[in-house]
């Protein structure tokens, strides 16, 4: 009797895994493609996203990514990614939003393929994207506003940024942080903007920019780079100066360098995108997108921006 | 019930073989089956470079033969371009099985996609060689992106199998710790069932062995625990040697009492003998006392007539005196009598006594009224008046004067007799108390009349009567006897001379 009862039981584990492995096998994975390329010094938000989304998926999400590393020339070219895409015949795609011309023809080429694809890091509302997730660099330049003003009582804050074409991605997102940050000084008593500086891309032509602009307002104490090139120079004469304490410098991204001059004092705090969070909404969309329900197409889902201090970087997650 | 089941040493011994056997198989095959495992994933892993790597090389091949066939098509280049699109189709069918990751998924997809544009370009007219140039262009367009992605595909291949192989490595360290402590485990159990058989056997056969030798050596104080629940044939031969022991205890128990018996009866028989001995030598010398007494009593009867009809009044009186004496001498020996007939007796032997030493013996007989009905051995009191007459006085020129005594000590009864004669020496008087000692063991028959007065009051009253004898020499001379207070009532079973 004793036997029998055990012999029910074995048989009846054996089927119950018979059966889960069938129901695991019938389920098709759904396919999802980015791309990266690689620039020394340069931390890729795109790829810190994708790392962030293998990281996050379950096996039960029954999600798969393919993140290509391509050359320059192959990445530049959206129409290069948007066909790799249709020839894998992938099921959606993840892509850095641009704004180029031919962009759109790219783009269509993918809704007409049939493949929906999510913008990050970069906006592009026309391109029929099926949704963007990214940082709100209005929001961000408010926070940067807030670090400032509980600094110091008095805040006198010069803006600095690097040449950029007018209207592209990166242009707009320098607006916004702008923008956010000069309407937060509004709300703010003790911020006051006295001057603005754009900088050389280069370095070395930079610095002598810089010095000229720190000696015609030697009461700032306060300094708000719009990118982290006018941050790294910003930095650079601080350090050569010595007058980190005196000075409060704001920047965004984290490449290497404003890395090194966080830990030398240089900069004080940058905002970066949080790509944890993006890597999560990412994936709930593609997960929407998997169930086909439910689907809100053309949304826009804000991320917020992180804040990293020399703390942070001495200890990291 | 299962645990008290009657299991043999030669099943146990069976159990334990068969276990051992089963464990040693477990753990051999264990450890075999997991070293085919691992070196299945290895092959598997290294199989999987080995596919990926065979794949690169027949892609470049096929390249080189459609390129050779955009010149110049043959029928033989076409077939052999099949055959490698069938071997590379097939190539990534398998990683893409065995490797659960999205790159050999789309290196999958694009194999095949590749495959198409050269079925299409090899299926083209073989005549047409500029058609021929511009398919190829299209194969090579695909056949450039797969190149361009190669970094990718065999990162992601390395990657997963060498996580692959991580894992493997880790597990195979963990199963190797679980391998050794199970196997540390079998081991440990063996050699705990080991123990556990050998306590269960040796333990109480050794026990068994101590007891014999126990019982060897004559101890029969030995403690065996009968086993009630038996389980194999050690407990069968406890018991049955339990058994065994129980019986040869009660034997002997049996034995012993049946020899104190035995002797006890011996010494009771030789008691006996020796009683019956004392008793027919007692005999024999009242049967020598005992000469025609009839014939003395009608000599002496004559005699008092005589003395009668001749006017001899002293001579008439101590015939008389002699002729009752000599009756109760005669009659009542043997017999028990009333200490007031005693008295009497003595009394006559006295008067006797006084004809004859006349006035140099004076008497003073003592009996308080209360002594008079106490039972006693006729004759005892004569022997001791006699040493006193014929040892007290024999030779002194003095009047001895003999003083005989009774009166009663709670229970008892103490007769005195006691002379101021001569006196005992203190040897003699030594002699007389050593010889009073020995007296149950003694026959003294012909011995000194104290003993042998001793001896018949220690036979009358069942030993319960003690006897002092103090003399200083030339003074004085005293024995006395306590004995039990007898009345007749307490005395039936004895004939009582009551004249």
């Amino acid at each position: 009797m004793r036997q029998k009862k055990w012999k029910m039981m074995i048989l009846g584990l054996v089927i119950c895994v018979l059966t889960g492995c069938g129901q695991v096998q019938q389920e098709e994975s759904m396919r999802c493609i980015t791309f990266y390329r690689s620039i020394k010094g340069v931390n890729s938000v795109i790829l810190s996203v994708a790392k962030n989304i293998e990281k996050q998926l379950k096996k039960q999400d029954q999600i798969w990514i393919s993140t290509y590393e391509l050359p320059d020339e192959s990445y530049l070219s959206l129409d290069y990614k948007v066909d790799m895409a249709i020839l894998l015949e992938m099921d959606a795609v993840i892509l850095n939003g641009t704004k180029s011309d031919g962009d759109q023809e790219a783009y269509q080429k993918l809704k007409d393929a049939g493949i929906p694809f999510i913008l990050v890091d970069g906006d592009n509302e026309e391109s029929g994207r099926y949704a963007y997730i990214g940082t709100d660099n209005v929001q961000a330049g408010c926070e940067a506003a807030k670090a400032a003003a509980e600094q110091f009582e008095k805040c006198t804050v010069g803006i600095l940024s690097a040449p950029v074409q007018e209207g592209n991605r990166t242009s707009r997102s320098r607006d916004q942080r702008r923008e956010g940050f000069l309407k937060e000084s509004e709300e703010q008593d003790n911020i006051s903007v006295v001057g603005e500086c754009v900088c050389p891309n280069q370095l070395l032509e930079a610095i002598p920019v810089m010095r000229e602009f720190l000696d015609e307002y030697p009461e700032m104490n306060v300094l708000f780079c719009l990118d982290s090139a006018s941050g790294i120079a910003a930095a650079k004469v601080i350090e050569e100066r010595g007058i980190q304490e005196e000075m409060y410098v704001i920047c965004f991204d984290l490449p290497v360098q404003v890395e090194e001059e966080i830990q030398n004092g240089g900069i004080d705090v940058t905002l970066l995108q949080d790509t944890e969070k993006t890597a999560e909404a990412c994936i709930q969309v593609l997960k929407e997108l998997k169930e086909g329900e439910n689907l809100n197409e053309g949304q826009k889902i804000s991320v917020e921006c992180r804040m990293i201090t020399k703390e942070d970087l001495e200890q990291p997650e | 019930m299962g645990k008290n089941k009657f299991i043999s040493i030669k099943t146990r011994f069976l159990y334990f073989s068969v276990y051992l056997t089963a464990g040693l198989i477990f753990s051999f095959l264990t450890t075999q089956i997991m070293m085919q495992y691992f070196v299945s994933c290895s092959n598997r892993i290294l199989n999987n470079y080995e596919e990926f790597s065979e794949y690169w090389n027949e892609l470049d091949e096929l390249d080189q033969i459609l390129f050779e066939y955009a010149q110049t098509p043959t029928s033989a280049g076409k077939k052999e371009s099949k055959e490698l699109l069938i071997s590379i189709q097939r190539r990534t069918e398998i990683l893409d099985s065995r490797i659960p990751d999205p790159f050999m998924r789309d290196l999958k997809i694009i194999t095949e996609k590749y495959a198409e544009s050269c079925e299409n370009f090899l299926e083209k007219e073989q005549e047409n060689v500029e058609k021929l140039v511009t398919e190829y262009q299209i194969t090579e367009q695909y056949k450039n992106i797969m190149k361009s992605l190669y970094s990718n595909f065999y990162e992601a291949l390395d990657s997963y199998l060498n996580e692959q192989m991580r894992f493997l490595e880790s597990l195979r360290s963990h199963v190797n710790v679980v391998v050794i402590l199970s196997e540390f485990g079998i081991v440990l159990y063996f050699l705990w069932h080991v123990k556990r058989l050998a306590k269960k056997i040796t333990v109480p056969v050794q026990d068994l062995t101590d007891q014999a030798k126990e019982i060897i050596a004559g101890n029969s104080d030995i403690e065996m625990r009968y086993v009630q629940t038996v389980t194999d044939e050690i407990g069968i031969l406890n018991n049955v040697f339990y058994q065994m022991v129980e019986t040869n205890n009660r034997n002997f128990e049996q034995i012993k009492k049946q020899s104190d018996l035995e002797k006890n009866l011996a010494q009771t028989k030789l008691e006996y003998v020796n009683l019956q001995a004392k008793l027919d030598r007692i005999r024999l010398r009242l049967l020598q006392s005992r000469v025609n007494p009839h014939f003395m009593f009608n000599t002496l009867n004559i005699i008092a007539g005589l003395a009668v009809e001749e006017d001899a009044e002293r001579t008439t009186k101590i015939t008389v005196k002699t002729a009752k004496y000599l009756r109760y001498s005669l009659v009542s020996l043997d017999k028990t009598v009333k200490l007031k007939q005693e008295f009497d007796n003595i009394r006559d032997y006295i008067d006797i006594q006084k004809e004859r030493f006349g006035e140099r013996i004076r008497a003073q007989l003592e009996l308080p009224g209360e002594c008079e009905e106490a039972l006693i051995p006729s004759m005892i009191l004569q022997p001791l008046c006699e040493n006193s007459l014929m040892h007290g006085m024999a030779n002194l020129m003095r009047t001895t004067t003999v003083s005989i005594t009774a009166r009663t000590q709670g229970e008892k009864i103490v007769l005195c007799v006691e002379d101021d004669g001569l006196g005992m020496s203190q040897e003699v008087l030594e002699e007389v108390k050593e010889r009073l000692r020995t007296a149950e063991d003694y026959d003294d028959t012909q011995g000194i009349g104290i003993v042998n007065t001793y001896q018949r009051l220690q036979m009358f009253f069942e030993k319960k009567v003690e006897c002092a004898v103090e003399s200083q020499p030339g003074v004085w001379t005293a024995v006395t006897f306590e004995m039990p207070f007898w009345k007749v009532s307490e005395k039936k079973d004895e004939s009582i001379d009551c004249r």
